[in-house]
Order: structure tokens, then C-alpha cells, then sequence
């Protein structure tokens, strides 16, 4: 399976993929299935070999096996794996001493990556600061704004939980990270989280998935999976810049 | 050609109506989708034709502007779904076959299935003159998410209107449906006893009534939200382009979502069950055998016309959803699948046994079965919501649904076309061409869906105007969309073919053999062509057996839909007000003064309604009258005072746009008001028509209108309470 999907580089893909496989196979297995019997039953009651119905038709006990069959597996995806997935994706992060805060806020055609800085914290944002040069309308002199560090690209060390918060300033766009297998709506006037663990280093797209008007194709930007140490030079010129 | 014949009320000329208007737009959304696809397969490259065909705007020096492929895209799905399949579906096969099936002289309600078509074309054409509009048609996607759709150029206002009268027109036509079917049944035949067809039709028509008014609601709040410029879906704080918008918010981008895909999803149904019923019937003459399991097929159907009304969320994984509601759409989503299953088993059983001819009908009623049993599997992966996460809003769903509606549905309905023309025509299509036609399409179909499949797998995602190009996850698979374009002309040709057996056999001579197919269903038993114009059975006089009218069945199928109306746009109200920040309460911010005098008006209105509607037990037309008179004048009283009210509050600078509570005052009791305007018009075209009638008539108009009086004080008092005192 993992040929047809894009590079995995988050910690929760595998399972992602794993179920893919699994209903992917299913679903290849009861599409012959289908198929062949189909085949079978037009070649066997062709009128040149059966010229008159037969009286009695199928008893459809097979049919109903596999009908039930069918249920079962849905059953069992639903219950076994779709849904514990779904909660762990949709709850909480698991806390973790060591997790990178990043917010993204989403415009037409671009993504704003806004870090919290070197202290951890966020400064104040108001919309009556958006300007082109300040996209996210970031106050520097409320008291943790001075250091913040708002960019186009998302920059994330690999290995720790990365909890991104998402918001729109104006249409929906949807936070797609084809390699992570994330994605996430942005919807204006909600905030949504998602989190993932980088697994390798590299760049990675992040697109836009949900149509948000005529550039919608180019609304993209990258992230930017370094190793500890790129991270911290990352950080540390980002800094500089600021001063 | 006399105007009787083209304005006319027989369910056979109106089906051929709606079957020709809709093949021209089915003709006309593909070709949207060969520029679509071109696009795709020429990324940056110029065509100077391009810039012939659609303007140098929308093709400046023959390269494609990305609002014009937005566009494309937005009135493909569109044109495809709600002017072609459905229409072509219900409006050519149901009108044409439902009464051939029940031995009924005509559709219930002949004039208003007239208006029915009349309507529809006229939202085709409102659709269609979108595209000339500066900015061009809709360009925010069929779905027409706001805000992107708000602050859309003006196609999307043609857009709503044009969605509004289909709505009404699919209404009128599904009421018709219904009533027929159960009405103009013989007398004797059990439903249980009614071919598929006609139940597919029949689930199919509740499907249309009961979904489609939600939306219907929808489309009047984002057209106040673009035209009265209120925040239904417009949240607080909106900047585009890094400027505020000049709106008051408070609204919520997903109330939309909710409205539409509780009709959407269930559309889903209306695309599918239709084709079920006919590929069950070209199944079970071209087996010559009844079909299997009918029963159980049956009761699959009402259940899945059922379910289809609980699963509509499964579209929304992705916005935020919590576990909890997301466990119950995912379990209802999995839910649903089983009577699809239920229901391709019964067909491929249905093979077995029977002595099977290979047809060119029986040909795409066969291809039917496992291509959208494809299009049904691939709907696995996106109904589980994990598995949804790296799949949604790529093209495997674009596949998925493709596989579903396209050598599905379409497969389904050329499997009609191919076997009811000799019936209609008297002539049957070219066997040779048809084959031709057959596996054209099957190969063109698949060479362009398959792919699709691949391509989503691999993230690429739908609705871009490059196909993805400058992504590299989604760059190393462009060269699929050179075979996807191919595929696309390809099919083209083929449909060519088509369309010229469908025109040479129109122009030959009439076959002798009117019943080609040897079949042995009703439909074919009435002998061609039937011009004796008996009257329909039951319009104002009771079924034997079941006790009720055309009339009182028809009207109460239209207060449902109204309650669904209503009702759409009372949990919009609960949504927005349960979401807000604050609220004011009505009572101290309305005049309930007023209020409560309109409530009294509104009594004296609908009492002497009611008692008309008693008094005309006796065939009693002096009594009648000066009833009807007072209740249109206390109903014209009503809309003065609320308009005196209106014209209060917007003197006072209290307009629709000032808050997300006065844009829900302003619509609810106007749309409540329109509805006393409508009862006006009811009543004095039932004072006029009433000598033209006969008082069996005049009276079941009356209790029609008693009726219709209920559910305007039904709502006035819900608006009473919720808006003016809550």
C-alpha cells in the first residue's frame, strides 16, 4: 500500500496506513469476488446454454454470508480501529514536557506560522494591527509579544510532538499535510488543534484543501522537519532578525 | 407545432421534455469538464481556440483564468447533478413510466407537472445566463461554502435564485410522484405487488421532498447574506484581504454546512435509487425472471431512504467534529452501506437462473453492477473517519462519487434510454452503434475515474486549477491527467456515436415490432399512441380502500415539505442563538404589542377559513363568500401592521444587517409573512375559480386552504414564542 500514499513522516501514519491497507484489501477481495461470480453466472445462464429461466432462482444463503460478512468487517474497522484512531486524533495531546506550540493562521492565499518565542508564551494578537506587514496583527509590545517570531514556513524539530492551532481570517481552508496524514478544516471564528510527531527530516507540503477562492491552487507553503540542532539555528536567526 | 403541444399537461410529452432538456445539459456539463480537463492536461500552456471559445476573459491569450476553472468546476457539479442526472432520472423516466406502469390515464396532477418542467427550465436557463454575468457564473464550488460564496462575485446570487426555483420545481414534481404512485395504484394491487421501479421512484420522491426544503432555507439566508448583506454564515471578525469586512457577524460558516448536506447527502440516494430501479427491471426481462428477493429488496430501499436522512455529517469529519457525534455519524455512515449491499446482491442474484440476452440495455444494466460496486467500496475509506483524514477532499473522493454517478447512475439511465425508446418512439436504436457506445463509454469512464483513485491515494487534491503541478507530493502523477484528457475525448467521441444513432433512428421509419424486448410489464401493454384523455380517478372524490383524495394526500405531502422548510429554519435560529455570545430578548427589544394584535388577526383570518371549509359540507356558495372575505381582509390587515412594524424598526436604523438576531427576526416573520400572502392569493382564486368548478372541487380547495391557515398559525405562534417572547 505504502507505494500508492505519500511518504510517511509522522509518528500516527503507520496506523493510519495500516487501516487503509486493510480496508483497501477487503475491498479489492470482494470487488473479484463480485466480479468473477458475475462472470461465472453470464457465461453459465447465456441464453445459448440456459434458452428457458430456470424455475427456481437463488437460494441467496451464500449471498446472505457474505452480506453478513460484509457487516461483521464494517463492525470490526469501526469498533477495532477507526474510531479508538479517531478519538486519540480528536482529543487532547498527550502531554508531553517537551512539545513545540505553533499557531497557524490561514488568509487567502497564505499560511501564517506564528512561534510563540523564546519565552514560551504568545503575545496578544488584534485584528485592528492586520496589515500586510504584520498578517497576523501581533501587538510587539504586549508583554510576551516582543520576541514572537511569525514566518511563512513551519519549521518543526524532529521527534517532538508538534501542537499546531489553527485559525482562518477568512474563508475555510483546510490544513493539509499530506505527509503527516493531516488535515484539519480551518474554519473563521473557530479554533481547531491538531498535533503530530515528525518521524524524518525533510521538506514537506503543506496545501491548502479546501476550495477558498481563485489562487486556492498556490495557497501552499512547507514544512520544514530539521534535526535538533537546524532547530535551534533556525530559532536563534529568527531571533536575531527580530533585534 | 401548436402551443397546446409544447405547454402540455401529458405526463408522456412532459417526460420527453424533461428527457431532451436534461440530455442537453448532461451534454452540456461534460463539456465543461473536456475544458476542465484540458486545463488539467495543459497546465500554462496557450490555445488561442480557448480564447475563441470562452472570451479573452476567462481565457486571456488562450490560457485559462483560475476564477474561469472555478467556475467550471462549481456548474459541473452542478449542471451534472441537479439539471441532468436527477431530472433525466425522475422527471423523464418517473413522468413517463409511472402512470404507463400504474394503467393511470396521466400524472395526478397534470398542470402541476406542467409547471414542474416550466420551472426547471427556467432555473436552467437562470444557471445558464450566470455564465455571461461580469465575475461569470458561481465559482465557490457546487457546495457553495460560505464565507468563500459571500464575498463571491454575482454568479452566485443567479446561483441561489437558480437553485431556489429547481427546488420548487423538484418539490411540485415529487408531490406528483407520490400522489400518483399511491393514489392512481389499481385498485386491488397491494404495494407490495408495485414493480421496483415504481418503489425506487416512490422512495426517490421522499427523498426530494423532505430533503430539499432545508436547502431551500439555506439558499434564502446566504441570499440575505449576499443581497440584505445580514451574517447568517459570517462569523465576528472577518478581514479579507486584510481589511474588516463591513458586516455585523455573530453568524456560523457551518450552519451551512449542516443545511446543506442534510439535503446532500440524501441527494445522494435521489442519483441512485432511480438507477436501481431501472437496471431491476431491464435485469429482470432481459433474464426473463422476476427479480429476486423484491420483498426484501423493497424494504432495503425504504431503509436506506431512511438512514439516508442520519448520515449527512460524514461529509463534515473534517471541521472540527467531536469524537461523540463523529462515532454517530461514522456508525450510521457504516449503517447505510448495508442495504446497498443488500440491494447489488439481490441484482447479481437476480442473474442466476434466468436465461440472460445480451442486450445493449441489459449490456449497461450489467456494467451497472460492478462499476458501482466500485464507486459503493471506495465510499469505505471515506466513511471511516480516520481513514477520511489523508483521503478527504482529494480525488479519491472525486473518484468515488464519480464511479457512483457516472457508469453507475448514468450507466443505469442509458440502460433506460436504450430500452424504453422502441416504447416511446416505436423505434428501436441501433444495436451495432449501441454496442459501440457501450464499451466506448466502460473504457473512457474507467480511463478517466481509476486514475483518480491513484492520484487521491497519493494526496492529490480535488478543485485545483493546475491538477497540482507545483506540489511535489502531487507532481510526480501529472502525467496521469495526459491519459485522464484522452480518456475524456475519447468518451466524447463515444457519446457522439450515440448521439447520432439517437438522432438517424429518430428520423427512420417506425419498426413494426412495437415490444422489441418481448417484455411483459404494464408499461408496454397500452397500445401506441394513447391519446383517449379520461380524467384522473380520485382528484377530490376518496380511494375505495384508503379513503383519502389526490387533493388532501398532494397537500399534506406540501405541508410537509413546509414543516421541513420551517423546521430548517428554526434550528438555524436555535444554532445561531445557542452559539452567541449575547442575545436580546425580543420582548424587550420587539414591539410584542403589536405582535399579539397581528396574533388576533391572524385567528380571525384562519377561523372563517376553517369554517368555510365546514360550511361548504352544504353546497352553500353565499356562505361561503363573505367567510372567505373576512379572512382575506384580516390576513391583508395582518401584513399591514406587520409592515407598519418593519417600516418602525428600519426608520429606527434597526435593519436585518444590524445583528444576527434582527437578520433572523427580519426573515423569519417575512418569509412567514409571504406565506400569509400566498394564503391571500389562495383565496381569492378560489372565489373566482369557484364557479368554474364543481363544489366537490371548490370544497376540497377549501380544506386545502383551513390546511394551509393551520400552518400559518402553527408558525406564527412558534415565531411568537422563539422570536418576540423568548
Amino acid at each position: 500500500m505504502s507505494r500508492w500514499l505519500p511518504i510517511a513522516a509522522s509518528a500516527h501514519a503507520g496506523g493510519i496506513d495500516r487501516e487503509l491497507a486493510i480496508v483497501h484489501v477487503v475491498m479489492l477481495a470482494l470487488f473479484v469476488g463480485w466480479c468473477g461470480y458475475l462472470g461465472w453466472v453470464l457465461f453459465r445462464f447465456r441464453r445459448g446454454r440456459q434458452p428457458f429461466p430456470q424455475e427456481a432462482g437463488a437460494s441467496g444463503r451464500v449471498a446472505m454470508y457474505v452480506t453478513g460478512g460484509v457487516v461483521l468487517f464494517e463492525a470490526v474497522m469501526l469498533v477495532g480501529l477507526s474510531l479508538p484512531m479517531w478519538i486519540a486524533r480528536q482529543g487532547p495531546p498527550p502531554q508531553v514536557s517537551n512539545a513545540i506550540a505553533v499557531r497557524v493562521v490561514a488568509q487567502q492565499f497564505a499560511w501564517n506560522i506564528h512561534y510563540p518565542g523564546a519565552d514560551g508564551q504568545f503575545g496578544d494578537t488584534r485584528p485592528d494591527l492586520v496589515s500586510s506587514e504584520n498578517p497576523v496583527g501581533l501587538d510587539r509590545r504586549s508583554p510576551h509579544g516582543a520576541d514572537d517570531i511569525v514566518t511563512g514556513l513551519l519549521h518543526v524539530p524532529v521527534g517532538r510532538q508538534v501542537v499546531v492551532q489553527l485559525t482562518s481570517k477568512d474563508v475555510i481552508h483546510s490544513f493539509g499535510l499530506p505527509n503527516f496524514r493531516v488535515k484539519q478544516d480551518v474554519i473563521p471564528g473557530m479554533i481547531a488543534t491538531v498535533w503530530f510527531t515528525p518521524t524524518r527530516t525533510g521538506q514537506f507540503d503543506i496545501a491548502c484543501s479546501q476550495l477558498c477562492g481563485l489562487a486556492h491552487y498556490r495557497m501552499k507553503s512547507l514544512v520544514i522537519v530539521d534535526s535538533a540542532e537546524d532547530f535551534a539555528k533556525f530559532l536563534a536567526e529568527e531571533a536575531a532578525f527580530l533585534k | 407545432m401548436r402551443v397546446s403541444s409544447v405547454f402540455s399537461r401529458d405526463h408522456k410529452v412532459v417526460g420527453l421534455q424533461y428527457g431532451i432538456t436534461s440530455l442537453l445539459f448532461l451534454l452540456l456539463g461534460f463539456t465543461l469538464i473536456l475544458l476542465i480537463r484540458w486545463q488539467l492536461a495543459h497546465v500554462g500552456i496557450a490555445a488561442p481556440w480557448l480564447a475563441r471559445l470562452v472570451g479573452q476573459t476567462n481565457a486571456p491569450d488562450g490560457i485559462m483564468a483560475p476564477e474561469f476553472y472555478n467556475q467550471l468546476g462549481a456548474m459541473h457539479g452542478t449542471i451534472m447533478v441537479f439539471l441532468a442526472v436527477v431530472p433525466l432520472a425522475v422527471g423523464a423516466f418517473g413522468n413517463y413510466l409511472i402512470p404507463l406502469m400504474l394503467g393511470a390515464p396521466d400524472m395526478a396532477f397534470p398542470r402541476l407537472n406542467m409547471l414542474s418542467y416550466w420551472i426547471y427550465l427556467a432555473a436552467g436557463l437562470v444557471m445558464l445566463t450566470s455564465f455571461v454575468l461580469p465575475g461569470g457564473a458561481a465559482n465557490s464550488g457546487w457546495t457553495s461554502y460560505p464565507p468563500l460564496s459571500i464575498i463571491a462575485t454575482t454568479g452566485q446570487t443567479w446561483w441561489l435564485c437558480g437553485m431556489f426555483l429547481l427546488i420548487v420545481s423538484s418539490l411540485f414534481s415529487s408531490i406528483n410522484i407520490i400522489t400518483t404512485i399511491l393514489q392512481l395504484r389499481p385498485l386491488g394491487m397491494r404495494m407490495m405487488d408495485l414493480p421496483f421501479f415504481l418503489w425506487a421512484q416512490l422512495v426517490t420522491s421522499f427523498l426530494l421532498l423532505l430533503a430539499f426544503p432545508p436547502l431551500q432555507g439555506a439558499a434564502i439566508l446566504q441570499l440575505m447574506d449576499r443581497v440584505a448583506h445580514t451574517s447568517f454564515f459570517l462569523p465576528t471578525g472577518l478581514m479579507v484581504s486584510d481589511k474588516m469586512l463591513n458586516v455585523s457577524g455573530g453568524g456560523s460558516p457551518i450552519l451551512w454546512q449542516h443545511l446543506f448536506w442534510f439535503l446532500g447527502h440524501p441527494e445522494v440516494y435521489v442519483l441512485i435509487l432511480p438507477a436501481f430501479g431501472i437496471v431491476a427491471h431491464v435485469i429482470s426481462n432481459e433474464t426473463r425472471k422476476p427479480l429476486w428477493g423484491q420483498r426484501l429488496m423493497v424494504y432495503a430501499t425504504l431503509f436506506m431512504g431512511f438512514m439516508s436522512f442520519l448520515v449527512w455529517a460524514h461529509h463534515m469529519f473534517l471541521t472540527g467534529m467531536g469524537p461523540t457525534m463523529s462515532a454517530f455519524f461514522q456508525v450510521t455512515t457504516m449503517i447505510i452501506s448495508i442495504p446497498s449491499v443488500i440491494i447489488v446482491t439481490g441484482l447479481l442474484l437476480s442473474l442466476y437462473g434466468g436465461s440472460i440476452r445480451f442486450t445493449v440495455p441489459m449490456m449497461f444494466a450489467l456494467a451497472f453492477l460492478p462499476m458501482f460496486g466500485l464507486g459503493g467500496l471506495t465510499g469505505l475509506p471515506l466513511g471511516l473517519a480516520a481513514t477520511d483524514i489523508p483521503l478527504h477532499d482529494t480525488y479519491y473522493v472525486v473518484g468515488h462519487f464519480h464511479y457512483v454517478v457516472a457508469p453507475g447512475t448514468l450507466f443505469a439511465l442509458f440502460a433506460g434510454i436504450y430500452y424504453w425508446f422502441p416504447r416511446i418512439t416505436g423505434k428501436k436504436l441501433n444495436d451495432t452503434l449501441g454496442v459501440v457506445h457501450f464499451w466506448g463509454s466502460l473504457v473512457g469512464m474507467n480511463g478517466i475515474f481509476l486514475p483518480m483513485l491513484i492520484q487521491g491515494l497519493a494526496g492529490v487534491n480535488r478543485r485545483l486549477y493546475d491538477g497540482g503541478l507545483s506540489y511535489p507530493h502531487a507532481a510526480g502523477l501529472a502525467h496521469l491527467n495526459t491519459g485522464q484528457f484522452y480518456s475524456a475525448i475519447f468518451l466524447g467521441v463515444v457519446q457522439l456515436v450515440f448521439i447520432g444513432n439517437f438522432i438517424r433512428t429518430l428520423m427512420k421509419r417506425r419498426d413494426a415490432d412495437d415490444n422489441p424486448w418481448g417484455a411483459t410489464t404494464l408499461e408496454w401493454s397500452v397500445p401506441r399512441p394513447h391519446d383517449a384523455h379520461t380524467a384522473i380517478p380520485f382528484t377530490t372524490a376518496a380511494r375505495y380502500d384508503t379513503g383519502v383524495s389526490n387533493v388532501t394526500l398532494g397537500f399534506w405531502l406540501f405541508l410537509a415539505s413546509e414543516v421541513m422548510l420551517f423546521g430548517a429554519m428554526f434550528s438555524a435560529y436555535a444554532l445561531l442563538r445557542v452559539s452567541a455570545d449575547s442575545w436580546p430578548h425580543g420582548r424587550s427589544v420587539l414591539n410584542t404589542t403589536l405582535a399579539l394584535v397581528n396574533t388576533s388577526l391572524l385567528l380571525s383570518a384562519s377561523v372563517p377559513a376553517w369554517l368555510a371549509a365546514h360550511k361548504a359540507f352544504r353546497p352553500n356558495a353565499r356562505a361561503v363568500t363573505p367567510l372567505l372575505a373576512t379572512s382575506g381582509a384580516s390576513a391583508l390587515v395582518f401584513l399591514a401592521v406587520k409592515l407598519f412594524e418593519f417600516r418602525t424598526e428600519i426608520m429606527a436604523g434597526l435593519l436585518p444587517r444590524t445583528s444576527t438576531f434582527y437578520a433572523t427576526y427580519f426573515t423569519l416573520t417575512g418569509l412567514h409573512a409571504l406565506h400569509v400572502v400566498g394564503a391571500i392569493l389562495a383565496t381569492i382564486w378560489i372565489l373566482v375559480s369557484a364557479r368554474r368548478v364543481d363544489t366537490a372541487m371548490t370544497y376540497g380547495r377549501l380544506k386545502c386552504l383551513a390546511l394551509y391557515w393551520g400552518l400559518v398559525e402553527i408558525v406564527w405562534l412558534g415565531i411568537l414564542g422563539a422570536v418576540y417572547f423568548a
